[in-house]
């Protein structure tokens, strides 16, 4: 694994892809991102990290919401800081859940279209193609009011992409997706950034594997600092050796918990009665993860949420940098 | 559906222009927050604000109501029935007085009669329409006081029917036809007083066009009870009209009036107290030579008739009872004219300036002192504004320079802000022409579509359709959606304002506009008259569109510091609130007139009054739009500051 450091100074690597050189950026005497150096290029960059860790602070970084207080920041060539021209190759999707309720879905893609700079019939044509991408082609003409948080997710999305940009920031993409939308999700962004469309993508999480399953590479960041960038395999044997501890949200809880107990890679499971939660600690979170879909359609049990405890990330970072929890 | 590839290169080329797509930005706030229901209200609003300002007007000109409220002056009256009255005879017992005629072909009589005298009006009554119409002949009495018992004794108005035409007229004895004005008092022997403007009685006549009848008035006047003051007779003729027949909004009705003083005299009302100033009538002389004191004093008990042209020169002397040193100038109430009178000739100014009795001189009283003050009054017959009473009033201050009202009334006060040279002119005719002069044009456009300013409406529309533009933005956090998208953040700015502004502009400037040109064309005027007011379309438009820049500012800015649109709604109303109460206050309590300009609406209506051509304003206008400039700069900085300077995405 390499650590943040410009890999290569190739011109023309630089015109295909955003680099970071030296970035910091501090809210008062708090440091949102410190020094760091990186580069993204094609295909499906992975930025991981824990909550406050960063994450966020990268993506308006590269994405020309803030300016750095240090150092600089070049898309394809260019600024990024108040620069339309990149702005029409971005597509981002914010972390944020909150939209124009009273819109219908459609609505909302076309204004978002819209902005940049399409007519009323070819901002609909797009919308509505994009709407079809993310799987929303039923729920298009219902009010965002109406649509649950993964619903929220995917018309976040179907805006970051409907105008086919050449760069795709999706903050948390996954958060509030159930375990089916999740995959379908998963499966679409790894799409998008498949080399053959030539779309680079920027996914941030706090959930491991989940980002190993979009994409190989990846930008851990921790504390504002990078941790580190490169291949996932490299930390993947790492990782595998921690336990992970999930929350999963059902209504059958205590079937499930039966069920789950019997996995090899559950080592516990414990029944969190205060905020009706299981708190699944587990090894090999890969194989978990492809096995719980199939015990679900089996057993017929149908959960709410899955989630990763912000705590063990935080474990998992101190792990990775010889810390606490190695 | 499969990812397209080729990503951003697949539509590279196929965006438009910047400005397009900040139309975009206003055009999709508009079409998409159309959904909301603060638009449903906003749209509400407008459709009442229509009820009010356009559809009422409009149907009561369509149906032909009388409360029309604008006046047509390009409309040609003489197509319609227009009285003309002329004096073709006058006899007075007793005397030689001859028919006069002087300038302007305006045909006048010394027409005074003394008590005692007995005389016979007769005036020729024309349509000069080309309509035949019918007529309302009135004879009305009037005095300048109730104060004294001047009555007419005996007064008639007869028809000559010889010529009259009407089918089913009635034939009175000796072929004409007589009413007696001889109603008596309700207690009282008398006969009706007419020192209160008494209407005696109205007769009905019908015209054929181009056709005459004769009016004769006879009029006695009792050798007793003679009291100061003027007493006139007037003889109205007026169309009576019937609405349907007219194609133009306007004209309720066309009025020839006769108006003659039987007597005429000079009103000096005795001494009263006077704390500070003492003044008395030292000398008088007209034509006929130096008046004597016995003659002078007559004044107060039996005034004399007063010769027209004739010019008096009065001498007062004006004592300081004060213990302070007065000032002391004269004041002219030139006329008493009802303004909604247009004469066909007026007349001067009876105070002639003369001697040291210009109106700008002020004399220096020292307390105890006298100084004596000359004036040459000439009951002249000229070009100016005459009809009526004149005032010569002496006022005193006891600061040099300054004799505003406050001052005088707090000299009234105190027993008296001078005396009163109340002076009629001399018996004459002035025909006038009565006509519908209500609001001017532009006035009523303006109070009614702005209220005399922005109106509540047009703030309405932008708090409600506005206030939520950035806020809901800023609380929903989806700002960083739009600064992501192919505009500069100043472009998302001038999406939004262009939004706001297209809404607002959309009451006041198309639909203004809009109603004006229905209510022109609907409401029955004539096409003359709605080209030449086409000006106020421009009107409506600048001042539109300085309305809509500043209140489109004052939302968006407000609107940019807070994320709850309550607040910003709120906070916009307390501004034009606020402000407007503390500018009353301070302008009062400072007596100074530009503290108004704290408040934008009290600038808008200064504005307002110049582009309208309403007339002068207690503020420059020039500095009134200085101010609401001043206003909307601060809150475009502010804009510029909170959206494109600073990183709102770091909230």
């Amino acid at each position: 694994m390499k650590r943040g450091s410009a890999s290569t100074t190739d011109k023309e690597k630089l015109q295909e892809g955003i680099f970071l050189n030296n970035v910091s950026k501090w809210y008062g005497q708090v440091m949102g991102l410190i020094d760091v150096t990186a580069f993204i290029g094609k295909g499906v960059t992975g930025l991981l990290g824990p909550n406050g860790a960063g994450k966020s602070t990268l993506i308006k970084l590269v994405t020309g919401q803030i300016r750095p207080n240090k150092g600089t920041i070049t898309a394809f060539g260019m600024p990024v800081w108040n620069n339309p021209q990149y702005y029409r190759m971005v597509g981002y999707c914010p972390e944020f859940e909150n939209m124009y309720e009273w819109l219908t879905g459609l609505d909302f893609v076309t204004y978002m279209v819209r902005l940049n700079g399409y007519g009323k019939s070819e901002g609909e044509k797009l919308a509505r193609q994009a709407i079809e991408t993310v799987g929303m082609k039923k729920e298009s003409g219902r009010k965002i009011a109406t649509y649950s948080k993964g619903m929220r997710q995917r018309i976040k999305l179907a805006q970051a992409i409907a105008h086919k940009p050449k760069i795709l920031f999706l903050d948390e993409p996954l958060a509030g997706t159930d375990p089916v939308g999740r995959v379908e999700i998963i499966n679409l962004i790894r799409q998008l950034g498949d080399k053959k469309s030539g779309i680079s993508v920027v996914v941030s999480s706090h959930i491991l594997h989940e980002i190993e399953r979009m994409t190989k590479r990846v930008l851990m960041v921790h504390k504002g600092r990078l941790l580190a960038w490169g291949d996932m395999n490299e930390i993947r044997d790492k990782l595998d050796r921690f336990p992970h501890t999930l929350s999963i949200s059902s209504a059958e809880d205590r079937r499930l918990a039966r069920h789950l107990i019997n996995m090899p890679e559950v080592s516990s499971v414990k029944v969190d009665d205060k905020e009706s939660v299981l708190r699944v600690k587990i090894l090999k979170p890969d194989n978990f993860y492809s096995k719980l879909p199939k015990i679900l359609v089996k057993e017929k049990i149908s959960i709410d949420q899955l989630g990763s405890l912000d705590e063990d990330l935080e474990s998992i970072f101190a792990y990775l940098t010889g810390g606490v929890g190695k | 559906m499969p990812i397209e590839k080729g990503g951003y290169r697949a539509w590279k080329g196929k965006s438009r222009g910047l400005v397009y797509r900040i139309f975009s930005i206003a055009n999709c706030e508009l079409r998409y927050r159309l959904k909301r229901p603060a638009i449903i209200v906003v749209l509400a609003i407008l459709g009442l604000y229509t009820l009010i300002t356009g559809l009422v007007p409009v149907l009561g000109s369509i149906f032909g109501g009388e409360n029309m409220f604008v006046y047509d002056p390009n409309v040609d009256f003489n197509q319609y029935q227009v009285p003309d009255v002329v004096m073709s005879g006058v006899t007075i017992s007793n005397t030689s007085d001859t028919l006069k005629q002087i300038d302007a072909g305006l045909e006048l009589f010394d027409l005074g009669i003394e008590p005692g005298q007995t005389a016979v009006y007769q005036l020729e009554i024309t349509n000069a329409g080309t309509r035949s119409g019918t007529f309302n002949v009135m004879l009305e009495g009037y005095s300048g006081s109730s104060s004294w018992d001047v009555r007419l004794i005996e007064g008639s108005i007869s028809f000559d029917t010889r010529s009259y035409t009407q089918p089913d007229a009635e034939v009175y004895e000796n072929d004409s036809r007589t009413r007696q004005f001889d109603e008596k008092r309700p207690g009282s022997e008398s006969n009706r007083d007419i020192s209160d403007n008494q209407n005696f009685g109205t007769l009905t006549l019908d015209l054929e066009a181009g056709s005459s009848n004769t009016v004769s008035v006879k009029v006695y006047l009792s050798e007793n009870n003679i009291g100061f003051d003027t007493l006139a007779l007037s003889i109205s003729v007026e169309n009576i009209i019937d609405w349907n027949d007219y194609d133009v909004a306007s004209p309720t009705y066309y009025r020839t009036k006769l108006r003659f003083d039987l007597f005429t005299n000079i009103t000096w009302p005795a001494s009263s107290e006077k704390p500070f100033m003492e003044m008395k009538l030292t000398g008088l002389k007209d034509s006929s030579g130096k008046w004597s004191q016995d003659r002078i004093n007559q004044l107060y008990d039996k005034p004399p008739k007063v010769k027209w042209e004739d010019t008096l020169e009065f001498t007062f002397s004006i004592k300081n009872t004060d213990d302070e040193t007065i000032y002391v100038k004269r004041l002219l109430d030139p006329d008493s004219n009802n303004y909604d009178y247009y004469y066909e000739d007026d007349f001067g100014d009876p105070f002639r300036s003369g001697g040291n009795s210009n109106q700008e001189e002020t004399k220096e009283i020292k307390s105890g002192g006298t100084e004596a003050f000359t004036v040459y009054v000439t009951p002249y017959i000229g070009k100016k504004p005459g009809n009526g009473y004149h005032q010569l009033i002496f006022v005193a201050s006891d600061i040099n320079g300054i004799f505003d009202e406050d001052i005088m009334q707090s000299y009234q006060e105190r027993g008296g802000g001078g005396k009163n040279l109340s002076f009629s002119s001399v018996p004459y005719i002035v025909k006038s022409y009565h006509l519908p002069v209500q609001d001017d044009t532009a006035e009523y456009f303006f109070n009614t579509f702005y209220t005399g300013g922005i109106n509540i409406w047009v703030i309405l529309i932008a708090v409600l359709g506005g206030s939520g533009l950035i806020a809901d933005d800023r609380a929903n956090k989806t700002l960083p959606l739009y600064y992501s998208k192919a505009i500069p953040k100043y472009g998302y700015l001038a999406g939004k304002f262009l939004g706001l502004a297209s809404l607002i502009a959309l009451v006041t400037i198309v639909w203004n506009n809009l109603w004006f040109t229905a209510i022109m064309l609907m409401g029955g005027f004539s096409w003359q008259f709605f080209t030449s007011h086409m000006w106020i379309m421009g009107a409506f438009t600048l001042y539109g569109l300085i309305i809509t820049f500043f209140m489109s500012a004052l939302v968006l800015g407000a609107s940019s510091l807070a994320k709850n649109r309550y607040i910003v709604g709120a906070s916009v109303f307390a501004l034009f609130l606020i402000s407007a109460l503390m500018g009353t206050l301070i302008s009062v309590v400072t007596r100074e007139d530009n503290y108004l300009m704290l408040s934008p609406s009290a600038d808008f209506i200064f504005v307002g009054y110049a582009l309208f051509d309403l007339g002068a304003t207690p503020v420059d206008w020039v500095h009134a739009l200085m101010a609401l400039a001043g206003i909307f700069v601060v809150f475009i900085g502010v804009l510029y500051w909170q959206l494109v300077q600073r990183e709102v995405s770091t909230e």
